[in-house]
């Protein structure tokens, strides 16, 4: 009984899942080596990093961004023609999918979020829209409709990523670093910035906090965080077409966060996760999976605000709390 | 000399005059009270001077310099501090973290020093921890250090957040009606901890309707109505002026 209540509070500790995390992680290519099972592993971590700074932004900001989808196809396209069509190395293409989407979120943040109001939703939105007509109809740019083939694998100087299992520690590395770094800034003099912020933009700027360069800044971040995922898979599945960055993609991020949690490092997982296997789960009923999408969205917003995770963590503190009694 | 001018301060509401040509200044290191009757103005100037709100005409001159070309957010940097009417202290943060918040402008780690948990952050955060729990400990207020901000009784929510506003080492500290809601007891104390703040170099502007405070602490009063200023002077000569009399002391009495 006694050993039953030390492993219940053994694995409610926040270190010890994290431990059992990275340590799957680090073996998860030698348990599971069939390709799609890794594949699996590494969509999801891409899809960590997408999401990673989208939840800051959500979570500590308050506001909706559906730039998503673009800044990720920004990233992607940015890194495949540097390395395809100019022959620049690869990790320079990386660095300059980072920069050009973070770039243009922090015009686009410098544009919207000094006004009251959710000006930034609306023109995140046309963003997509926009992103979408250029790579499609600048055929002499971008390839156009037919995409951009034959993009090389990841290299960092002399080594070269090509292996499924070698692409999966990479891309693990980077998903975890981020959310490393999400956490850290959470937990510090910016992260009380932005609660601040939340609590009462009045009370915060008195207090010589600058509300409009903090959220500046965190959407910025958005954008180098979803740049930097969309290189990562522009390299890893080798061709890449305007389909993969669509509106869908973004509105279903935006949702995915409400459903999985804003606020946690486990619910910008789950989200992950759920983004990559959605399409397997439907199956052949794939054409309802908007349909679907919504159902579960309306049903969590009904009857679990501050998402799943957040559900699952008060429900853990309640367990918690008897059993230390 | 002055720390505080302001000159023809004025600031309309689409079509309402919520300060209307106000003139006064405040002498440094005095505590200086704003009265008035309910709606003449008072928060208003309380707002522009912090930076809450550009001011339709007029300038406010701090220190030597024109505020109302300053960027808002950088005015608690240069030495004023505020207090709200209805305390604004962040429910969703600790107590001590709420003070934290108040060396916000005098620490300096980033997006990315923090993203990275560089050494010279962990310095910065735990030294500003130190200096938070010396402003708790002035305050009665370290046995409260860990709870949310937001489960504090009301009269702690405003200690606290003269705590918080004092971190930010003002030399200007805007008070705006701060005993509103405390027991008689709780406003003796806070009382006493104006003197105090007072007697350590701080310039105190403070807005009050409990008169009788106002009249022993202050060394100068203004008097607005409808937005304008009626009347001006050391608390024996408001108390005894006519005009101040009947728009504002008759109708409350004096306590
Ligand atoms: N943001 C605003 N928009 C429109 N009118 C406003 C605004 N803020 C204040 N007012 C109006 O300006 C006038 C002055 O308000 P203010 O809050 O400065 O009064 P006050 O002297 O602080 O009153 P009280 O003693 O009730 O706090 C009031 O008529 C108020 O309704
Ligand atoms: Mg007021």
């Amino acid at each position: 009984m006694i050993t039953i209540r030390l492993l219940l509070r053994g694995l409610f500790h926040k270190r010890i899942l994290t431990g059992v995390g990275i340590g799957v992680l680090l073996v998860f290519p030698f348990i599971f080596s069939r390709e799609y099972l890794i594949n699996v592993s590494i969509f999801t971590g891409i899809f960590v990093v997408l999401l990673v700074g989208l939840s800051l932004f959500i979570g500590h900001v308050g506001q909706f961004s559906f730039a998503q989808a673009a800044f990720y196809g920004m990233g992607a396209y940015t890194s495949s023609l540097l390395t395809t069509r100019l022959g620049v190395a690869v990790w320079l293409g990386f660095l300059a999918a980072g920069a050009l989407p973070g770039l243009t979120a922090y015009a686009i943040g410098s544009l919207t979020l000094r006004l009251r109001g959710y000006y930034l939703a609306m023109v995140t939105l046309a963003l997509c829209g926009i992103f979408h007509v250029f790579v499609t109809e600048q055929y002499s740019i971008t390839g156009g409709p037919s995409g951009v083939y034959g993009i090389p694998p990841l290299s960092f100087g002399k080594i070269r990523v090509e292996s499924a299992a070698s692409y999966h520690y990479v891309v693990w590395t980077i998903a975890v670093l981020s959310l490393i770094f999400s956490r850290n800034i959470t937990k510090s003099r910016v992260g009380r910035a932005l609660k601040a912020i939340e609590g009462s933009e009045d009370a915060a700027t008195v207090l010589g906090i600058d509300v409009s360069g903090y959220k500046i800044k965190i959407f910025t971040l958005t954008g180098v965080s979803a740049g930097i995922a969309g290189s990562l898979f522009a390299h890893y599945v080798t061709y890449i077409a305007p389909g993969n960055f669509t509106l869908d993609l973004s509105i279903w991020l935006v949702v995915i966060l409400a459903i999985g949690g804003v606020r946690n490092i486990s619910g910008v997982v789950m989200g992950a996760g759920f983004t990559t296997i959605f399409p397997f789960l439907l199956g052949p009923y794939q054409k309802y999976n908007m349909l679907v999408f919504g159902i579960i969205l309306v049903l969590v917003l009904m009857f679990l605000p501050g998402g799943i995770t957040g559900v699952i963590g008060r429900k853990i503190e309640g367990a918690k709390a008897k059993l230390l009694v | 000399m002055a720390l505080l001018d302001i000159f023809n301060l004025t600031k309309n509401f689409d079509g309402l005059v919520a300060v209307d040509n106000v003139n006064f200044s405040v002498g440094e290191r005095t505590i200086t009270a704003i009265i008035g009757p309910n709606g003449a103005g008072k928060t208003t100037v309380f707002n522009m001077i912090s930076g809450l709100g550009k001011p339709t005409s007029g300038s406010i001159i701090f220190d030597g310099l024109e505020l109302t070309k300053v960027k808002e957010y950088k005015l608690c940097g240069m030495g004023i501090g505020r207090v709200f009417q209805i305390p604004k202290i962040f429910g969703e943060l600790s107590v001590l973290e709420n003070v934290m918040v108040g060396f916000h402008a005098q620490t300096r780690s980033d997006l990315v020093k923090t993203g990275l948990h560089l050494p010279s952050m962990v310095r910065e955060e735990n030294m500003i921890r130190e200096w938070a729990l010396k402003k708790l400990e002035m305050f009665n207020l370290l046995e409260s250090e860990e709870k949310l901000a937001g489960t504090l009784p009301f009269g702690n929510q405003r200690l606290l957040e003269i705590a918080r506003a004092l971190a930010t080492e003002p030399k200007l500290l805007l008070l705006d009606e701060p005993t509103a809601g405390l027991t008689p007891a709780e406003t003796e104390v806070l009382k006493n901890r104006i003197l105090t703040i007072r007697d350590s170099g701080t310039t105190i502007l403070i807005v009050e309707h409990n008169l009788s405070m106002v009249f022993s602490i202050s060394d100068h009063v203004i008097v607005l109505n409808y937005g304008k200023k009626i009347f001006e002077g050391p608390p024996t000569l408001v108390r005894r002026n006519p005009e101040v009399i009947d728009a504002y002391i008759g109708r409350r009495g004096l306590k």
